[in-house]
């Protein structure tokens, strides 16, 4: 049966479009679901497609797509595979629709309605970064700054309704999307302007942006673009407490400041990133002359380990302990007007107890903005199991949150929190939780243990179980406690567009990592 | 009624920030079965937008979406039900976010030859100004010493049609 399938879409892309070689298999075979590589430590063996074909037109994907219907085989597609949560997991083989090799910028026009503004025609293979150099050559930016904007593709960023680092300003992806091409389960192309025939009153971006390939393969979308800013400050500003600097933040969102990066760093966090940005100061003169004595190094390294085995020790000294929180806030835009603005947020911040730090730790934070996610193999190399946990809510129930997932998760790992992507409505909370046990079984077990718990803490706090990473199989089952009563629906768009229930890999059912 | 809406925000120095073409007889229910555009949308977002939760009777049930400033959980169901005008079910209840009444507003009417106007609109979106609405008769309510700098570097001439 393979192989016919084989030669049917050899038939279509060529030979040298279409692989079922061990080394593609084992290459798609995950993205960059932390829990994936404790899996793998812990011996557990990964799912592998059966194969992978490379598609260079909406067409082809849709006769692909037909093929693996008519077989009845799962259709998995793979943009650059950068998600967190497991999206494109074969948990029953299938074929693998790699759509990188559509990854043209199209076109760039005014469009006048509801306003005046520019919108680009994008296929959705494109790499991010590549996205924003070829607009930022016409003089426009994207503005979606997400940390794997070197790794993920726009189609991906749509599937998974994914947030940049300056999305107070520019929102997020959902924000900027205003129209879709896709290719639904049984092969129909929706083009721009169309509609899918079962819900014709629904704009098809507003079924298929968020479905992470359950409910279509996005091939083009017709973006929002904006002029380059001319002009760009950063500030950061330590507060006494918490909760005063959440405060001054929904002001100064509520007030309808715009800035375009909004971060702050709870207690634990803004130490680290004060020591990160001093001893950048230093040049790591520390760091080299741990290299030299192994010893030293393995020492530092056993130290971390038992503190990690303790770690709720640390996280109730710095509750007891005076500690500031750092704010960093940053605005984009005509030069005048962000120096205007920037002082009306200084004015809002001091209203409450604050120090204005300058502009040094904002630079120091746009330095560093991509480094801090390759930080993780590191900590996974060293046999710590580390995760990020993004969640949001509204403002009045952002604290309780804050401390509802703090408290269930303390005695099980270190855990790091800041707060970004503020709006008039709420805030998100990125927790990172960094952990050690001393065997991959248990890390894994240890690991999975926090998820629980950290789910189960935002849920009872009434906040939302994924800000911009997605469900993927890591947040499955918990998603029909977020959403309720939509979860049928959801699952009876799904069964009716789809041909065959089987048909795409994943459901969003029970099956947890 | 919208409009009494409004008019009871706006003693409480809130606004609802949303301004639809129809007139003062649109109702709440109308304006989110038929997802009427709003005019201030590029200040307050289309109703969907400032709709941020609500309830709905379904042939599977009672449906109530959660109400986070934004997520990433699957497509957001909100913005299947407004607008479909009660094909997937009835709207019983919604949250809406209100906005701090603005304290000033000013509607600008400027004038250029029609090449300057594109030179003025890219300077204007990447300048940060934050504007309720931008009509093709070249109003536009904003930052005004900004705009008056960026109309005046373009060639324009600008004036205050409305101030309130």
């Amino acid at each position: 049966m393979k192989s016919s399938i084989k030669k049917t879409l050899e038939n279509l892309l060529g030979p040298s479009r279409v692989a079922v070689d061990p080394v593609n298999r084992a290459l798609y075979c995950r993205d960059m679901m932390s829990g994936s590589t404790l899996e793998m430590k812990a011996g557990l063996h990964p799912h592998l497609p059966d194969l992978i074909c490379w598609p260079e037109t909406t067409e082809e994907v849709s006769k692909i797509v037909r093929t693996a219907n008519h077989h009845k085989i799962p259709v998995i597609p793979f943009g650059g595979g950068s998600g967190v949560s497991g999206g494109t997991l074969p948990l029953r083989g299938g074929i693998m629709i790699d759509l990188k090799r559509m990854a043209s910028l199209e076109t760039i026009k005014r469009v006048d309605d509801p306003y005046p503004h520019y919108v680009a025609t994008i296929q959705s293979g494109i790499l991010g970064e590549h996205l924003e150099r070829k607009l930022n050559e016409r003089g426009y930016t994207l503005g979606h700054f997400p940390s794997s904007i070197l790794c993920a593709t726009l189609g991906g960023y749509l599937a998974a309704r994914s947030a940049g680092q300056l999305s107070s300003r520019y929102g997020k992806i959902e924000e900027m999307v205003e129209d879709l091409e896709a290719v639904l389960p049984l092969g129909t192309i929706v083009p721009f302007g169309g509609r899918i025939k079962k819900y014709p009153e629904v704009a098809p971006k507003e079924i298929l942006v968020g479905s992470e390939g359950t409910l279509g393969i996005i091939t083009r979308a017709r973006m929002r673009i904006h002029p380059m800013a001319p002009a760009a400050r950063y500030r950061g500003i330590s507060f006494n407490s918490l909760s005063s600097a959440l405060r001054a933040i929904r002001n100064i969102m509520q007030t309808g400041l715009r800035p375009s990066v909004i971060r702050l760093y709870d207690e634990l966090d803004s130490l680290l990133l004060k020591y990160g940005y001093e001893a950048d100061d230093r040049k790591k003169t520390g760091k080299k002359f741990l290299s030299e004595f192994p010893y030293l190094s393995s020492l530092k390294e056993n130290a971390f380990h038992a503190l990690l085995h303790h770690p709720d020790w640390i996280q109730t000294l710095f509750q007891l302990a005076p500690a500031e929180c750092l704010l960093i806030i940053g605005f984009e835009g005509d030069a005048d007007f962000i120096r205007h603005q920037e002082k009306e947020a200084l004015k809002i911040c001091k209203e409450r107890i604050a120090r204005d730090l300058g502009e040094k730790p904002g630079l120091h934070w746009l330095k560093k903005r991509y480094s801090v996610s390759f930080k993780m193999p590191d900590l996974l190399e060293k046999d710590c199991f580390v995760d990020t946990i993004e969640v949001a809510a509204t403002w009045d129930r952002l604290e309780a949150l804050y401390e509802g997932v703090r408290r269930e998760l303390k005695k099980q790992c270190l855990v790091l929190a800041h707060f970004s992507h503020a709006y008039s409505e709420g805030c998100s909370i990125y927790f990172t939780v960094i952990g050690h046990t001393g065997s991959a079984r248990k890390n894994l077990e240890s690991y999975r243990q926090v998820w629980r718990k950290a789910m189960g803490a935002t849920l009872a706090a009434g906040g939302t179980i994924s800000h911009h990473h997605g469900i993927g199989l890591l947040k499955a089952e918990w998603l029909a406690q977020e959403l309720g009563g939509a979860m049928r629906f959801f699952k009876r768009i799904k069964s009716r567009n789809d041909g065959v229930r089987e048909k795409r890999k994943k459901s969003f059912s029970t099956r947890s990592l | 009624m919208i409009a009494d809406l409004e008019t009871y925000l706006r003693k409480k120095k809130y606004t609802l920030g949303y301004q639809p073409e129809a007139g003062t007889k649109l109702t709440l229910q109308k304006a989110l079965e038929k997802r009427i555009p709003n005019r201030w949308a590029a200040r307050y977002g289309e109703i969907e937008n400032i709709c941020m939760a609500l309830s709905v009777n379904t042939p599977f049930g009672p449906i109530q979406t959660r109400r986070a400033p934004r997520a990433a959980t699957g497509p957001d169901f909100k913005k299947i039900f407004i607008g479909s005008s009660k094909k997937y079910g009835t709207l019983q209840e919604v949250i809406l976010r209100v906005s701090p009444r603005p304290e000033r507003e000013i509607a600008l009417q400027i004038r250029w030859k029609k090449r300057n106007q594109e030179n003025f609109l890219k300077r204007f979106l990447g300048s940060g100004v934050s504007f309720r609405s931008l009509q093709k008769m070249n109003c536009v309510e904003a930052g005004l010493k900004t705009v008056h700098k960026m109309v005046k570097e373009t060639g324009g001439t600008c004036s205050i049609r409305r101030e309130r």
